[in-house]
């Protein structure tokens, strides 16, 4: 298909919507002090919680989402549409409101939260409840990827393994996960990504002290009260960050694609 | 091409529309000093939010053909964004520390005048479930203590009044915002959060407020300031000089702010 | 008898009986949509009919009685010891074509090394162990096909399904695939669906044809296919199948309404139903009435001429005959008209219908 000239005018308004409001950033930058703003003690230890507690999180939607994905695309029972929607909700839900549902769920008169209590467990501004929150938001992420990714790759071949002679988990272990590795990774990275990012669950549920519950966009958030120069240098490393982890996301994404074609 | 043109232009033209973007008529003076016309946006504190909202409406209510458009949020914020430009007519600060930020940037018109003042309060969910009296207590080992971040003012605030009062405070959360505070109080994660008076008379029953005797340690001042460059500048001081008069005194004080 | 089944699946009107003797191939044909895949599908325990019983080497594959009576038994497919070979490879892309092979014993519990050596034994024996270190991308659709034949009879199946599986071969590799699969299938218990009356003369020991969810015959391929007992039996082996009654030394057939003279010797006493089963190229077309006594002639509408490549078939409702193209232009002016088709006696095949000297399909 050829593009029409006019597809090009309006995608280059869109590509420099976005773009735009990166560079103007990266101009406000106060390059001379950039190293020690972003190296104060507070920034290093928001940017360690960051990623301590983003790949913590990435951990968890893999343990968990990998079983859901599962479900999702390999099973058929009644409802199964409804629970798909609503296991996807904190894609679209604003995260303030996940941190109030996180709240009301795993707080200290939450749901869950006086089980907790007498379990010697306390969430409520901790680092596990930054971890709670971006696992929230991120869970999504990976469950949707990877469903897609299963569906296209079919079952038939585990179907092969099965009159082989290989048990269900087997058959998991040693035909499905493989088939679909690439999808998994690129959803794990996707969902690491989302819990770098995550503020507003974090800020209503965990709070905010450094070293603990203060990430790095709570860093930002705060720095921008008084010292606008770090706010700024903090974005720039978190949109580095994040721009390194969605090119590994498409490169490890990319072989997926090319299995799926060469299926269908 | 022209045709599509023409289509980006709808297209557009109805984006605005939709989003409210097209440029309202401007203030316009009329030039007559008889009776105040024009609209002003007030740059207010978060804080002042109750208050300003009924001083604006009985502002417009006495002068008809003015409009008082208000924005509230962090004094810090609110500061940052006139400087960038942002079309503001009047800023009423939360502290003197962010109007000396705008008086620096030369962005004042004439000096700012303080019109009220505010002290700490210790905020407690209903019920007092730790068994919070007074300042000392939320030094204790077990008491979940939320306060503002150093960074704003309510946290530069509570972290002065904790030097005067010699008191070691180890909060759990160090929020960014006084709703943020008040927020893990109402929920009950927090068994106490430092916040301002004014702050636990507006949450209302949500919070069990305790004053204590070292507040007075640190007052909080708030300025108000017409910013230069309006076009309805005679409405913004008439604004200003409203907020620190007789009305303005009634409405705050009814509030829990006290007098400069 | 090492597998027996019965099966039913009331939705698609199918209902079927089926025995695979120890060592014993079967291939199963029938028209698209007769249910063969749904049986091999059934047997590997990839779909659940409604109602039925599988049996293997003893074991009970599965146990469905009809209306919920009754207990329930349902083996997963990978405890029943049987591996299904389909139309296309299906190699696991992210393993060897080793491992692919060393699949079914490494998921038996057999050691890794003791597993590859069986996978290696396996793809000598189709042909493949060159092939061992390649990734399924690599491979042609042959060398992945003898692979696959490979995997599935690694893992020691007491039944081998085969679903059609020189289908999707290339025709120039077909053969030597078919060839191996003849050496590897011969005293295996195995079920083969095809559309190729080759692969039944060449693998199978029986062939079973299926129409509308029902076995309709059954027997060594030599008898189902030179003396077919239905039109798809007959269509597959490239046959003109007359059925009718023996009337002295005719075959009186009710429509269209005809009389064929048969040898005096033909099997069948008067009144039995019998079949004449001729090839097409047997069959000649003239305008007058063959004089040789030893041809018997029918006087036919030709309904049409039908190339097919070096010869041209001649249909009437009765008879088809393959004429050659320069025969076929003198009969181009006569298509709509009777003209007489002859069979030389000699060609003829007369047969009693029922088949009384086996045991009759259930």
């Amino acid at each position: 298909m050829t593009v029409p000239r006019w597809v090009f005018a309006m995608a280059g308004i869109g590509a420099a919507f976005v773009l735009l409001p990166l560079v103007a950033m990266v101009l406000r930058v106060n390059w001379a002090e950039f190293v020690p703003l972003i190296s104060s003690e507070a920034s290093v230890a928001a940017l360690l919680l960051s990623l301590r507690t983003s790949l913590a999180a990435t951990l968890l939607c893999v343990i968990f989402g990998v079983p859901m994905a599962l479900v999702l695309a390999r099973t058929d029972f009644w409802g199964q549409k409804v629970l798909r929607s609503l296991v996807l909700l904190p894609l679209v839900l604003p995260p303030v409101v996940g941190g109030i549902a996180l709240l009301y769920t795993f707080g200290r008169r939450g749901l869950l939260g006086q089980t907790f209590e007498l379990l010697g467990i306390e969430i409520a501004f901790s680092t596990t409840a930054v971890v709670i929150a971006q696992t929230f938001v991120a869970l999504p992420f990976l469950v949707l990827s990877l469903e897609g990714a299963l569906r296209t790759v079919g079952s038939r071949y585990e179907a092969v393994g099965a009159t082989l002679g290989a048990s269900p988990t087997t058959v998991l272990r040693r035909i499905t996960l493989p088939l679909v590795l690439p999808a998994v990774l690129s959803g794990a990275v996707l969902s690491f990504a989302r819990a770098l990012g995550e503020f507003g669950a974090t800020l209503t549920f965990a709070g905010s002290l450094q070293g603990t519950t203060r990430t790095l966009p709570l860093e930002i958030y705060l720095q921008r009260e008084t010292d606008p120069d770090t706010a700024v240098a903090l974005s720039l490393v978190l949109v580095v960050v994040a721009v390194i982890i969605v090119s590994l996301a498409h490169r490890t994404g990319e072989p997926s694609r090319r299995r799926a074609r060469a299926l269908s | 091409m022209a045709r599509v043109t023409r289509g980006l232009a709808i297209v557009l033209g109805i984006t605005l529309a939709l989003t409210g973007c097209a440029t309202p008529a401007a203030g316009s003076p009329t030039g007559s000093a008889v009776t105040l016309q024009g609209d002003i946006t007030v740059y207010a504190a978060a804080s002042l939010q109750a208050t300003f909202t009924d001083l604006a409406a009985s502002f417009e209510t006495d002068h008809p053909g003015t409009t008082v458009v208000l924005n509230f949020a962090g004094s810090s914020a609110l500061v940052t964004q006139i400087i960038e430009g942002a079309p503001a007519d009047v800023f009423a600060s939360a502290d003197t520390a962010n109007m000396t930020r705008l008086t620096d940037a030369s962005l004042t018109d004439g000096s700012p005048v303080d019109f009220a003042t505010n002290v700490l309060a210790i905020a407690v969910p209903p019920g007092n479930p730790a068994g919070i009296t007074d300042l000392a207590d939320l030094a204790g080992p077990d008491v979940r203590l939320v306060v503002c971040a150093p960074e704003v003012p309510c946290g530069r605030a509570a972290t002065a009044l904790a030097a005067t009062a010699g008191v070691t405070l180890t909060p759990v959360s160090e929020e960014s915002s006084v709703t943020d505070v008040l927020g893990k109080v109402t929920s009950g994660e927090a068994d106490a959060g430092l916040v301002y008076v004014t702050d636990v008379a507006a949450a209302g029953a949500a919070v069990e407020g305790i004053e204590f005797a070292e507040s007075a340690g640190a007052v909080n001042t708030y300025p108000i300031v017409p910013v230069t460059g309006s076009a309805s500048a005679d409405v913004a001081r008439a604004f200003v000089d409203y907020v620190t008069g007789g009305t303005g005194a009634a409405v705050l004080g009814a509030a829990g702010f006290g007098a400069p | 008898m090492t597998f027996s089944l019965d099966l039913h699946v009331a939705e698609r009107d199918v209902s079927l009986h089926l025995d695979v003797a120890a060592g014993e191939t079967v291939a199963i044909l029938g028209p698209n949509g007769a249910g063969k895949s749904t049986l091999l599908g059934t047997i590997a325990g990839l779909v659940t009919p409604d109602s039925g019983r599988a049996e293997l080497n003893g074991t009970v594959l599965f146990d469905l009685p009809a209306a919920g009576s009754g207990r329930r038994i349902w083996r997963p497919p990978h405890q029943r010891g049987v591996s299904l070979l389909a139309q296309e490879a299906l190699l696991f892309p992210h393993l060897s074509a080793l491992d692919n092979v060393a699949f079914g014993p490494r998921s038996a519990g057999v050691p890794a090394t003791r597993a590859r050596q069986t996978a290696t034994r396996w793809l000598r024996e189709v042909d493949a162990e060159a092939l061992a270190a390649r990734r399924p991308a690599e491979l042609s659709g042959g060398q992945a096909q003898r692979i696959a034949v490979a995997r599935a009879l690694a893992s020691d199946p007491g039944l081998l399904l085969l679903d059609e599986p020189l289908a999707a071969l290339d025709i120039s590799v077909a053969p030597a695939v078919r060839r191996m699969l003849r050496r590897v299938l011969f005293d295996r218990s195995a079920v083969i669906v095809t559309h190729d009356v080759l692969d039944a003369y060449t693998l199978a020991d029986r062939v079973v044809i299926i129409e509308d969810g029902r076995v309709v015959d059954q027997g060594t391929p030599a008898e189902v296919l030179d003396r077919p007992r239905s039109a798809f039996a007959a269509g597959l082996a490239g046959l003109n199948l007359i059925t009718g009654i023996r009337r002295g030394d005719t075959l009186v057939v009710a429509d269209p309404a005809t009389t064929i003279t048969i040898d005096a010797g033909s099997a069948g006493a008067d009144g039995d139903p019998i079949s004449l089963a001729v090839r097409p190229a047997a069959v000649t077309v003239t305008f007058d009435e063959p004089a040789d006594p030893a041809r018997t002639s029918v006087r036919a509408e030709l309904i049409d001429l039908e190339p097919r490549g070096d010869f041209v078939r001649a249909r009437s409702a009765l008879l088809a005959a393959d004429v050659s193209p320069k025969d076929a232009a003198g009969l181009d002016a006569a298509v709509g008209s009777a003209l007489w088709f002859s069979i030389p006696s000699a060609a003829a095949m007369v047969y009693p219908t029922g088949r009384s000297e086996r045991s009759a399909p259930s």
